[in-house]
């Protein structure tokens, strides 16, 4: 049992490329399961380390201040100014109809339910998927990971579950500061632009939330966290080809998690949305 | 100059080699590059592999840390068979195993001091022992006023000793040095040779107390061709308390030079010029 994705072992598996089509295609498709099969150990990994010792608490704390406190203001601005737009977006359909005080409610249900997660996830994505993959990433190019090993350190414990927590931690946190700041921005457009007091604004954005809507907002924040997190631990871990390779996957852990993120979305708004019927 | 810390690892007091490869074959998407490596070294002995490059003396060094598996055959290190261990094993292993990295492997986001301490700390020493150890071994290595730069503030010869530092701090029984001086000045390479050999007398190698130049440098010699084990080739093997130590070199003229009274020098990467600096 290797916990330890390394180049090496990813060499010594694949086999030597055929020339034929089929060939090709196979070779393409081996690759892809083997991708797919390192990720998911490695992800299993940083989830079960963390029912065991030793653990790297001092790291998971750094990593929270990192992925959480770094990205809180762009969190902020972002969440602020979406809440506001859909409001201007939403407000002029329902002044069509004389609704605008449903305004609130929709708002507050797109934000819990998909914008505070799915833009919260994106953003950190951006930010902190990329950052993990370049760190860990230049750390295994220049031996630092295998230097790790060679001290008796699992890699996997040291670097990988401490950021895995640390965004599960914080991502539900940064998307609840977001749909928060997203509904003052809401606010804040409804009462300047539709000329909707406050009270009414807030009162139904409130009445219309179930617990159905804060689970499913939450749920998405875990799974995103969870998402880019390990995605970009991955990117990092598996780098190759230097310090072009390092390049290579930060973008990659962008890309990756970003889809990713979006893809999870929509099966979880379904399955939310079946829950929420059967319960 | 203080002595470092006292080793506090067993050694095997029987005949039983410290580090044993037995018919090992390794290779990657390229081809096979060790063939059949059969090898083994004794207790308090110094091994120093030679060859040209791409012939797996690193890949050696890192079969011999547990931080590769071989394709087929056994290694053997510490009286334990390392092959095919689970990594948790081998992690547990590995900490009685001293690695120094060719390029040093510092972690650049720690302070030379906390690099040093990096072992200790995971261990959970008490703070009040660690501070002193890691000056302890700092000094010996001429870097005790480094302990708060970053890795980044260092030369190259510098962070070189400060990777010796860090992996010896332990007084690990095993040594692995992966080309110490690869890509350094003749005159930090003469540095870090001299450090090596202080290190292997001071751990307790009666026989090599005479500080006379002519005889301060001995070792095996184990050439490595397409990593083909040609055996051990005029050995002057020299015990060195425990503290075996291999050195994976980036070319044979680099690293190993032979006197005509039989005696084995090291060199560091421009042979002739660091010849001359090591009066063998």
């Amino acid at each position: 049992m290797s916990n330890t994705p390394l180049p090496a072992t990813r060499q010594q598996s694949s086999v030597a490329a055929s020339s034929s089509v089929i060939g090709v295609l196979t070779e393409a498709a081996k690759e892809s399961v083997l991708k797919v099969q390192d990720y998911s150990i490695l992800s299993y990994h940083s989830v079960a380390n963390l029912f065991s010792r030793p653990r790297y608490m001092p790291d998971t704390v750094t990593q929270m201040d990192d992925i959480g406190t770094g990205s809180l203001p762009i969190v902020l601005l972002s969440g602020f100014f979406i809440g506001a737009v859909m409001v201007l977006q939403t407000g002029t359909q329902f002044q069509r109809f004389g609704q605008v005080s449903l305004t609130g409610d929709i708002v507050s249900l797109a934000l819990v339910r998909e914008l505070g997660p799915t833009i919260t996830g994106l953003l950190v994505a951006g930010r902190c998927s990329s950052g993990i993959a370049s760190e860990l990433g230049s750390m295994l190019v220049t031996e630092q990971v295998d230097a790790m090993r060679a001290m008796g350190t699992n890699p996997s414990r040291k670097l990988v579950s401490p950021r895995v927590l640390a965004a599960l931690i914080v991502v539900p946190l940064l998307t609840t500061i977001s749909v928060f700041v997203g509904l003052l921005g809401g606010m804040v457009a409804s009462v300047f632009s539709l000329r909707l007091s406050a009270t009414t604004f807030w009162q139904r954005a409130i009445a219309i939330l179930e617990f159905s809507d804060l689970m499913q907002g939450f749920s998405k924040s875990v799974v995103f966290a969870f998402i880019l997190s390990t995605v970009g631990c991955y990117q990092g871990l598996n780098v190759r080809g230097g310090t072009q390779g390092v390049g290579r996957a930060t973008t990659q852990a962008v890309v990756v998690s970003s889809v990713l993120i979006i893809v999870a979305d929509t099966f979880l708004t379904k399955l939310a949305l079946y829950l929420a019927d059967k319960l | 100059m203080s002595a470092p810390p006292t080793s506090t690892a067993a050694l095997g007091s029987s005949s039983e080699p410290a580090l044993d490869f037995s018919d090992v074959w390794l290779g990657f998407e390229e081809g096979p590059i060790l063939r059949g490596l059969s090898f083994s070294v004794q207790p308090r002995e110094t091994l120093i592999l030679l060859g040209e490059t791409g012939t797996g003396k690193t890949l050696t060094l890192k079969l011999a840390a547990g931080l590769l598996c071989p394709d087929s055959g056994t290694v053997r290190a510490l009286g334990q068979d390392i092959t095919g261990k689970p990594e948790r094993e081998l992690l547990e292993f590995r900490r009685q195993v001293g690695f120094v990295f060719q390029e040093g492997a510092l972690f650049d986001s720690l302070t030379v001091g906390e690099n040093v301490a990096y072992r200790l700390e995971e261990d959970h020493v008490s703070e009040e022992e660690i501070g002193p150890r890691v000056g302890e071994v700092l000094r010996f290595v001429e870097l005790e006023h480094t302990v708060d730069l970053l890795p980044s503030e260092l030369s190259g010869g510098m962070r070189r000793r400060v990777s010796i530092a860090r992996a010896l701090i332990t007084r690990p029984p095993i040594v692995l040095y992966d080309s110490p001086t690869a890509g350094l000045d003749p005159i930090t390479s003469q540095t870090i040779i001299t450090l090596i050999l202080r290190l292997r007398r001071i751990w307790g190698d009666r026989a090599a107390r005479d500080t006379s130049p002519a005889r301060r440098i001995r070792a095996r010699e184990f050439p490595f061709r397409s990593g083909n084990a040609h055996g051990a080739a005029g050995a002057h093997s020299r015990k060195c308390g425990g503290h075996y130590a291999f050195f994976g070199s980036a070319r044979r003229k680099d690293i190993f030079r032979r006197q005509s009274n039989g005696h084995v020098g090291i060199t560091g990467p421009i042979s002739a010029t660091v010849f001359d600096l090591i009066p063998v």
